[in-house]
């Protein structure tokens, strides 16, 4: 297997990483308001990804960090031409970051909920318009022969990649409630974001089944049996996912739910392979894993710095899950 | 003593003019010896994206900045003793 063939996959870890982890802090983001009533409750809410949500923020740091260095005519068309909906990504990631810092310094109600629905927005934003731009991977995007992006932010709003955002909007919000299931010791919470769970994974079912029909039918979904083969996983584990939390068992039914979005993501890499920006326009112009990559000796050095790295990142993540494991409740805010 | 408050102003002085520094200094390349600022502009996004998102930064950073120099102040102006205080009251990180 070349290095090319290797980063590309090693690129998609990284995004199966940030959608599993940053997917349920989404979740959890946009479920604040309707999970807790209270303003204790809502930080019972807050604290359940207090130590974790800007850790899982890093995999997609590190996934633009391998693309740049990897792919750089990947990362210099898809960062110029989604341009503005980077943007408002980002504006809303900064939002994000502050509020969860921002809310707890006053005590006044109305600054607390205005910081709350700041996170429940700026959560929901990017968890929609991470469907719309993994969407735009498989359909393709107008690219010229220069390798440039030649439409404009409307050109990325079809009603494929739109449903593609729904898709994910659901995803992250179905996932943040099964991991509030987990994470909470809370009774009230509990029930809420039970229900929301159940009824949301409900309705993402079919959501989820039109986007594949969709893709399937229209993109290059079809002709890759690795993308075929790994939808099949994700439909029996989203399936399965749905019916384990009608039953409560949350534990298995939050597995089965990342299982999901990893080989979502896992169908959205396999469906574009061998390219990574895909031109609408004419397919000699689609970047690929050879054309868009950097040199064998660049590849080669980070390869190298990457499996000395990456396993310390993995260990330090797994033991901040393990140390801070126990269910928050009000009286036991801080671990 | 009286002198202290003035002197909060200066590491903030002193960063942006090392920024003022280095990216003034530099020009007018981009990457020194390498790439000009002319040959660096974008082809592909347009003026006006540029604007929105030079606009847009413009706006959230200043709204930060007033929530952060409001913040400073509040916490400034609370008794030291507030700042000490167990978990669960004032002063903890995480109520």
């Amino acid at each position: 297997m070349d290095l090319n063939i290797l980063w590309f996959i090693l690129v998609g870890v990284l995004f199966i990483g940030f959608f599993f982890l940053e997917g349920f802090d989404y979740g959890v983001g946009m479920l604040t308001p309707f999970a807790g009533k209270t303003d204790g409750e809502r930080r019972v809410v807050i604290n359940s990804i207090g130590p974790f949500w800007d850790g899982n923020e890093v995999w997609l740091i590190t996934a633009g960090g391998a693309v740049f260095a990897a792919f750089p005519h990947w990362y210099a068309t898809l960062f110029s031409g989604f341009y503005l909906a980077l943007f408002v990504i980002l504006l809303a990631l900064i939002a994000r970051g502050v509020s969860f810092e921002f809310r707890s310094k006053v005590a006044s109600p109305a600054w607390r909920k205005l910081w709350d629905w700041v996170i429940c927005v700026s959560s929901f934003l990017p968890a929609l318009l991470w469907g719309v731009a993994v969407s735009n991977f498989i359909t393709g995007v107008p690219i010229d022969a220069n390798m440039e992006y030649a439409g404009t932010f409307f050109t990325l709003l079809t009603p494929f990649t739109l449903l593609g955002g729904v898709v994910t909007f659901l995803l992250f919000l179905y996932h943040g409630a099964a991991f509030l299931s987990l994470k909470i010791g809370d009774e009230a919470i509990l029930e809420r974001v039970g229900r929301i769970g159940r009824v949301s994974g409900v309705v993402l079912v079919p959501v989820t089944v039109a986007w594949v029909v969709f893709a399937f039918l229209t993109t290059g979904l079809k002709s890759s049996p690795v993308a075929l083969a790994a939808v099949a996983v994700a439909a029996v584990a989203l399936v399965l996912s749905v019916v384990l939390a009608w039953t409560k068992h949350w534990g298995v039914s939050f597995i089965a739910s990342a299982v999901t979005i990893a080989f979502v993501t896992v169908t959205v890499f396999a469906a574009m392979f061998p390219n990574v920006m895909i031109s609408s326009l004419n397919p000699e112009w689609s970047l690929t894993i050879y054309n868009a990559s950097s040199s064998p000796y660049t590849l080669k050095i980070m390869t190298i710095v990457a499996l000395c790295l990456v396993p310390i990142v993995l260990i330090y993540q797994i033991m901040n899950f393990v140390i801070f494991k126990k269910r928050v409740t009000q009286d036991k805010l801080e671990y | 003593m009286r002198l202290m408050p003035i002197a909060l102003f200066l590491p903030y002085l002193a960063n942006t003019g090392g920024w003022f520094l280095a990216e003034f200094g530099r020009q007018p390349w981009l990457v020194y010896n390498l790439q000009t600022l002319e040959e660096g502009v974008s082809t592909v996004v347009p003026a006006s994206s540029i604007v929105i998102s030079l606009v847009g930064l413009v706006l959230i950073y200043t709204l930060l900045m007033i929530a952060d120099i409001y913040l400073l102040a509040a916490g400034a102006r609370k008794s030291p003793e507030l700042l000490g205080a167990p978990e669960g009251k004032e002063g903890s990180l995480w109520t």
